[in-house]
């Protein structure tokens, strides 16, 4: 537990938010470090998952989809 | 502010009654608008709210609100608009917490996923997906709105930024810290070590 990377720094890599500079010492540190891979595999594992979520979250709403009307106005599609 | 809300496409809606011309023009632009988000802050309310009657108000009022507005919003109008229905959605939500009626319509908590789920098995996707959802329902709103504008409703940073009057830099922040305390969340129901 004594890598030199944090895990919010290994998110920002995940996510791409790192600056130029950090972001290729992480990298670099993951090439050479099974723990830090392992967990930015879970990571890009947990963004793919929630980036699938829509229809989890909010499977009554698409009985809503389509509606006809706004208010007094008809939609014509 | 984007053209197609100066020049709304006058085939797209036909008003019953025609308004006045000024207010035709209005209410045909937010009526495009609504044809172009409408689903999905109705989606982005619903996931807030857990309830999707009172996330069809939401969404009426949202674009009501943007359909009688004296000037038109300042800035992007797809962030507005998450701005305003998020907005009124926390509204209800503390309205709930301290009306008794809604308790029992509450969630309260993580259900059987502790008894089904027990240290090292794996969980089938859809369950983990469940379980995803769950915890982002219950963390605190400044991850959960983060987190929902970005993988649920795929806003840019600057969308996400404008959308909850937060600088770019804020919105990585809550980006990072969020998909931790998921992370860490999901790490412990599930029976993970780390």
């Amino acid at each position: 537990m004594s890598c030199p990377v944090s895990r919010d720094q290994l998110w920002e890599w995940v996510y791409g938010e790192g600056d130029e500079h950090e972001s290729a010492a992480v990298a670099a540190h993951v090439e050479s470090c099974d723990s830090c891979r392992a967990s930015a595999a879970e990571m890009r594992a947990l963004i793919e998952d929630m980036s699938s979520l829509g229809s989890v979250l909010t499977p009554a709403v698409r009985a809503l989809e389509n509606p006809e009307r706004i208010g007094r106005y008809r939609i014509h599609r | 502010m984007t053209d197609s809300r100066r020049e709304p496409d006058p085939t797209v809606v036909s008003p019953l009654p025609l308004p006045e011309t000024q207010m035709a023009a209005a209410h045909q632009s937010a009526t495009t608008v609504y044809q172009t988000f409408g689903d999905a802050i109705r989606r982005f309310c619903a996931n807030y709210l857990k309830d999707e009657a009172a996330a069809q108000d939401v969404v009426q009022e949202t674009f009501a609100k943007l359909a009688t507005a004296e000037a038109p919003p300042a800035g992007e109008l797809k962030p507005w608009l998450y701005r305003v229905a998020r907005n009124r959605c926390l509204d209800l939500l503390r309205r709930r917490q301290v009306s008794p009626t809604y308790a029992g319509g509450m969630r309260t908590g993580f259900d059987a996923a502790g008894s089904t789920a027990g240290p090292g098995t794996r969980l089938a996707r859809e369950e983990r997906q469940r379980l995803i959802g769950e915890i982002i329902d219950r963390m605190p709103d400044e991850y959960r709105s983060v987190l929902l504008l970005k993988h649920v409703e795929n806003l840019s940073r600057a969308e996400i930024a404008a959308a909850l009057e937060i600088s770019e830099a804020a919105v990585k922040g809550r980006l990072v810290r969020g998909a931790e305390y998921l992370s860490q969340e999901l790490a412990q129901i599930t029976g993970i070590a780390r």
